[in-house]
């Protein structure tokens, strides 16, 4: 027996495991670990932090002993592994950074914990060691059936609002994940934005992730699930958004969303969304709880974020033709002053905001057309095929753009609001009547 | 001609009689190395013996080991301030438990559940970790002669008694 599937609740770093190794000279070591890292069925990562004895060791003779206990049913595993290399960094190297950042904070080690490598072992012999056993405190539900159903929800939907709003009723309802919001990933892949959220006070659609950045940003530049079992001040947006506004200063910017999720998460799971070789956006998951997320709960989310990026895709290649409606709006009262700064496809309402970017182009594109001849319903398509917004011709996420933006003017209960108008195609709906105003730049 | 005074330090002795979690190393001929969990220690009165308590299920290899090379390695962790040392010795010597072992075993018993439910585990989950099979276990007694702290951080791994590593 030497495959370690069914040991992974011992690798959530809840217990710290050992390692035995032994010198060239003959000298036998012990020495406890703070993370053991399951790479797969046959392969364990083991953090590289200090240049200790035990690294010493396996460089000089990679056979090494390892025992791992499990933390709900006290049980010891001791597998026999041999050091095969280091990764200082990829996808494993941040999975191993982000989890002992968790572990870090959870142990009080948070200024003494740096991840340096990790070192890869490949599994020899797993043993049970003899031991009493406890009962698990709490029962996880079974992650099959729950997969089953939330894959049932996706493959019912037609549309990506549809579909948002599908996975979110699932984490819910199937999965009893009561926080989480998905980002969409820009054209170019370097900018992540909230365009649907569950479980908070307000959407935060909009709220932006450069890759990198925090759990999120990491998972997306590396194309690999992310999960922290505890809560740390290192992956914290709530925090890093109260360090940037004191740095800041008062003059706080009105065109960036505030991140609307957990200001203390204790657990956070971050799972890209890719399709191909394309990042359509990323899953993010959190709890107020410690250790809420395990690895089975990783693999069936991927799953279904795989699902969900199959959708997308399937989504992008099926489109309706335009039709020319245009349809009078019943727009009254006193006129809103739209402002459009070209700079940044800034648009403010009256002098709020509303969206920039590619969404805010979008939408001074509709108000425009609709200044013009009264129009209110359009394609997709003539957006797409649009010079005056000169989007790429695939991978344009333009579907994700439109729900941002619904989602924003929803938010805000503009004047102006967009509504799904059929297959590919959507509908201004207006209550007053507009001022168009185009500036370059502010003064 | 006076006595050297002892390797092992009042304060280092009183810190692995404590609630510490411990465990135990040793190799092959072939150098592959060997590793079980320990139960409670003794140290005695000149403290130049340590006596570590473990089961003998699940350490036939380690107790193999010790019994042909005669090195062992044991840590002591203290979960919580996360402190650790480890002393490696020799002059190994097995045997049952005497009347003091098992005097020395009980304390240790209570003071190790009742450190891991102080940290949050279930009372359930403390009492597994401390229900080892009495008739199971033996004494490992050796000498020590280096002492390396192991608290993690840049100073993990210093000598803090005996030859340096």
């Amino acid at each position: 027996m030497n495959r370690i599937e069914h040991l992974r609740a011992c690798f959530e770093g809840a217990i710290p495991s050992l390692i035995a190794t032994c010198a060239a000279d003959g000298t036998p070591n012990v020495a406890w670990l703070s993370q053991v890292q399951y790479v797969d069925g046959r392969h364990v990562a083991l953090s590289f932090q200090f240049f200790n004895k035990t690294r010493a060791n396996v460089l000089a003779n990679p056979l090494a002993e390892v025992i791992v206990s499990d933390p709900a049913t006290a049980a010891n595993h001791r597998l026999q592994v041999r050091y095969c290399r280091t990764e200082t960094a990829g996808p494993l190297f941040e999975n191993m950074k982000a989890r002992l950042s968790g572990v870090a904070s959870h142990t009080g080690m948070s200024e003494v914990f740096r991840l340096q490598g990790a070192d890869i072992y490949e599994v020899l012999t797993v043993t049970e060691l003899p031991g009493a056993r406890s009962q698990p405190a709490r029962q996880r539900p079974a992650r099959l059936p729950a997969l089953r159903a939330a894959s049932a929800r996706l493959a019912a939907c037609h549309d990506l609002d549809g579909l948002l709003n599908a996975l979110l009723d699932a984490l819910d309802q199937d999965f009893a994940i009561s926080h989480g919001m998905v980002l969409m990933a820009d054209a170019g892949g370097e900018r992540l934005y909230t365009v649907a959220s569950r479980g908070y006070p307000a959407s935060g659609a909009g709220f932006e992730v450069g890759l990198g950045e925090g759990i999120v940003g990491v998972a997306a530049r590396e194309r690999t699930p992310i999960r922290i079992s505890f809560g740390t001040a290192e992956y914290s947006y709530a925090r890093a958004a109260r360090a940037s506004a004191v740095a800041a200063g008062a003059a706080a910017d009105q065109t960036v969303i505030p991140f609307p999720g957990l200001a203390d998460p204790r657990s956070q799971l971050a799972l890209p969304i890719l399709g191909g070789d394309r990042l359509h956006g990323v899953i993010y998951l959190e709890s107020g709880d410690e250790l809420r997320f395990d690895y089975d709960d990783e693999d069936a989310l991927m799953a279904l974020a795989h699902q969900l990026a199959t959708a997308i895709a399937g989504m992008e290649c099926d489109e309706a033709e335009p039709d020319q409606v245009a349809a009078p709006a019943a727009a009254s009262g006193a006129a809103v002053k739209v402002r459009h700064y070209g700079f940044d496809h800034s648009v403010f309402l009256d002098g709020d905001y509303v969206i920039k970017g590619v969404a805010g182009a979008v939408l001074w594109r509709l108000l425009q057309q609709y200044g013009e001849d009264g129009r209110v319903e359009f394609s997709n398509r003539e957006l797409r095929l649009d010079p005056a917004l000169g989007l790429p011709e695939v991978g344009d996420n333009l579907e994700a753009r439109l729900l941002l933006l619904q989602r924003r003017l929803a938010d805000r209960q503009a004047c102006v609001q967009l509504e799904k108008a059929g297959r590919g195609r959507l509908r201004l709906r207006l209550n007053r009547p507009l001022l168009l105003e185009h500036v370059e730049r502010p003064a | 001609m006076p006595a050297e005074p002892a390797l092992l330090s009042e304060a280092l002795a009183e810190f692995i009689l404590g609630p510490v979690a411990i465990a135990l190393a040793s190799r092959s001929a072939g150098n592959a190395p060997s590793l079980a969990r320990g139960g409670g220690c003794r140290v005695a009165p000149d403290r130049r013996r340590i006596t570590v308590f473990l089961a003998r299920g699940g350490a036939e290899q380690l107790l193999a080991d010790v019994a042909a090379h005669d090195l062992v390695a044991v840590t002591f962790g203290l979960p919580g301030p996360e402190e650790a040392v480890q002393i490696k010795g020799d002059q190994v010597r097995l045997a049952p438990l005497e009347a003091a072992d098992r005097a020395a075993l009980e304390p240790y018993r209570r003071a190790w559940a009742e450190r891991l439910t102080s940290l949050g585990y279930p009372t359930e989950f403390a009492r597994a970790k401390v229900s080892w099979p009495e008739d199971d276990m033996l004494a490992l007694s050796f000498t020590p002669r280096q002492v390396f702290n192991q608290t993690p951080g840049p100073r993990a791994g210093d000598a803090l008694a005996g030859a340096g590593r």
